[in-house]
């Protein structure tokens, strides 16, 4: 069973020039943790999210593979990093949002979505291949809400075959 | 070194119609020669060159066997294994944090501490681990003080070849050069360890002078760092008392072993074993296997199998009297005045150490210089050549940025972490301040060998 009615088509998008501040405020104010960023002509560039935010606040030492494994140790001092991310926040989206994003399309096998929804975060892009455009998202939240619908249209009587796919919303 | 005579079995000599010494040397030159193109992986080329002496019936799979100097293969994998138990600990970040808290986060005397931390670090164990443990926790001290961090991983590769260069497990050169010809570890600490410790003395007045007294940072970030607690970078207590006791243990066996014929590679692998039985012995089976398996993959195998490979490589070429031959011309050269010939190994392998990954050149000398001995009035009276070679093929490796495995080490962490090193700005001062220390290490060699 692909997950094609599990996409959000119509996504909330950031711009790369978009200053993290005001970022930050878009998903305050929309309630949610991260925001495909795409350019003028729709082309999708990467993922802003409150995480990528907080990554940033730490030292590059701890970060980097086979770096440092713990900072117990600087307990007692505090690094500023209020100071740190009044910084990043005047720095535009585009420092500081995630460009190496693992992309899916609408024939990837369910299991195979919610397993690298795991392993790379939500959300995951979906993108045309030619163009590299932004056609949609998916997250761990509207792959909960499809199986919900599904069990619903279930109980009303209603005949799911699992290998056909659904229209979309 | 068994001589070709008593070899158990003889490989022919005549190849496809060849002679078995044009094959074979023609088989290392090739290897050495992508080696240093750096085109493929060295262990890769090394086994593949050892196999085509075999299929080319240069030596047999026996003759092979006997190549490998195994007392370094278990000298390396034992120390791998207990370096690899022991980081788990948390003591090298203890150690740097404790010290920077002792100069309380003074920069100019963190250079110092830093470098001199590595230094000994790297004298007692390997050098690639040594700076993959130091280089972390100096980026983020540096980060804290905000000073620049090129000068601290400057002097941190720096350290860490001089460092290794003082004792026979500090170093790839000297861990081959001792078991090849019997050198204990105290051997090397009273003949190498004063160089060594005269260079790093005057490098890291150097460093203070370029760089050190200018560097500058406020009170506030200092107050910060010596608020850090460094007993809370220690992980495992427990685990820390068991590898200290095996490290003190094995140290004690390679001081004391030498004596009773205990050669170095034994000492280290029952090391490992028995800190792994320390670890191990109070869980279950299984639990038991996953451990020792995960110290086990610890182990640098890429290294392991790139040194089995090359002593074959080197052994076709003994085997086939092609050193000797190349040892008889060394002679002529010199006039087999051991002076001279110490000052050629050390300026020569300083210089090539440099430019091309040391441990061939040395697997290469060793043989050599070894059949030289008869011409020089014997194994003793050669003695000064090897400490020549060690200076100059451990020191050499701070030539350039890919001398030795930790430079390579340092550098690509540093970009990873976003400070990256560039080539020709490191070469512009390492390569005269590494001619420096061969000038000390010159006058080192010239005033400890040759005047009485």
């Amino acid at each position: 069973m692909p997950f094609e009615t599990a996409i959000i088509t119509d996504p909330l998008t950031l711009s790369p020039e978009t200053k993290v501040a005001a970022a930050l405020e878009f998903v305050k104010e929309h309630r949610i943790r991260a925001a495909p960023v795409v350019d003028e002509q729709g082309v999708f560039v990467g993922i802003f999210s409150i995480s990528r935010v907080l990554k940033k606040l730490l030292p590059t030492a701890a970060l980097v593979d086979e770096g440092l494994n713990g900072l117990a140790f600087t307990v007692g001092a505090a690094p500023g990093i209020a100071k740190k991310l009044d910084k990043i926040k005047q720095k535009p989206v585009k420092e500081i949002m995630t460009e190496d994003v693992y992309a899916v399309d609408g024939e990837t096998a369910f299991w195979e979505m919610i397993r690298l929804l795991l392993k790379y975060g939500s959300p995951l892009p979906i993108i045309e291949k030619e163009s590299g455009k932004l056609t949609g998202i998916i997250s761990i939240q509207s792959v909960v809400h499809d199986l919900e619908d599904i069990l619903e249209r279930m109980a009303e009587g209603q005949t799911i075959i699992e290998t056909s796919k659904l229209t979309k919303k | 070194m068994i001589p070709a005579e008593d070899a158990a079995h003889h490989a022919t000599n005549i190849v496809l119609g060849l002679d078995g010494m044009i094959v074979a040397s023609s088989i290392l030159v090739a290897a050495y020669a992508f080696i240093i193109s750096e085109r493929l992986n060295r262990a890769i080329i090394s086994l593949l060159g050892a196999g085509a002496l075999a299929f080319t019936g240069v030596l047999t799979q026996d003759l092979m066997v006997e190549g490998i100097d195994f007392n370094t293969i278990f000298l390396l994998i034992g120390m791998m294994v207990i370096v690899a138990i022991t980081k788990r600990t948390g003591i090298f970040q203890f150690v740097a944090i404790l010290a920077a808290k002792a100069v309380r986060g003074n920069p100019r005397l963190l250079l110092i501490v830093l470098s001199l931390i590595t230094a000994v670090f790297s004298a007692l164990l390997d050098n690639v681990t040594t700076v993959l443990l130091i280089v972390p926790i100096t980026l983020l001290l540096t980060e804290q003080l905000e000073l620049p961090t090129y000068p601290f991983l400057f002097a941190l590769i720096f350290a860490s070849n001089i460092g290794g260069t003082a004792t026979l497990i500090g170093d790839p050169p000297n861990i081959l050069i001792g078991s090849a010809v019997g050198l204990g570890f105290m051997d090397f600490v009273y003949n190498v360890g004063p160089a060594a410790l005269i260079n790093m003395l005057v490098l890291l007045l150097v460093f203070d002078v370029i760089w050190g007294r200018k560097f500058q940072t406020s009170e506030e970030a200092r107050e910060q760092l010596v608020q850090y607690d460094p007993y809370e970078a220690l992980t495992d207590i427990g685990l820390l008392y068991k590898s200290l006791f095996t490290l003190f243990l094995v140290l004690m066996g390679f001081i004391v072993g030498h004596g009773y014929g205990l050669e170095p590679g034994t000492v280290a692998l029952t090391g490992a074993a028995f800190l792994m039985l320390l670890e191990n012995y109070r869980l279950k089976p299984e639990e038991q296997s996953h451990k020792v398996q995960e110290s086990l993959q610890q182990v640098e195998w890429e290294t392991i199998f790139f040194f089995i490979g090359l002593f074959i490589l080197v052994y076709g070429v003994e085997h086939t009297g092609v050193l000797n031959m190349l040892a008889a011309h060394m002679i002529n050269l010199t006039g087999g005045d051991v002076f001279t010939s110490a000052m050629a190994i050390l300026w020569s392998s300083a210089i090539l150490s440099a430019i091309v990954d040391n441990i061939p050149f040395v697997a290469t000398m060793i043989p050599m210089i070894e059949s030289m001995a008869p011409q020089m009035g014997g194994e003793s009276a050669i003695e000064p050549l090897w400490w020549a070679l060690s200076l100059g093929a451990c020191l050499g490796g701070n030539g350039s940025l890919i001398g030795a495995s930790a430079n390579v080490m340092v550098a690509s962490f540093a970009e990873r972490a976003g400070h990256r090193i560039p080539f020709l700005k490191f070469l512009a001062l390492a390569f005269p301040l590494m001619l420096l220390s061969i000038v000390i290490s010159t006058g080192y060699v010239w005033l400890a060998f040759f005047t009485s």
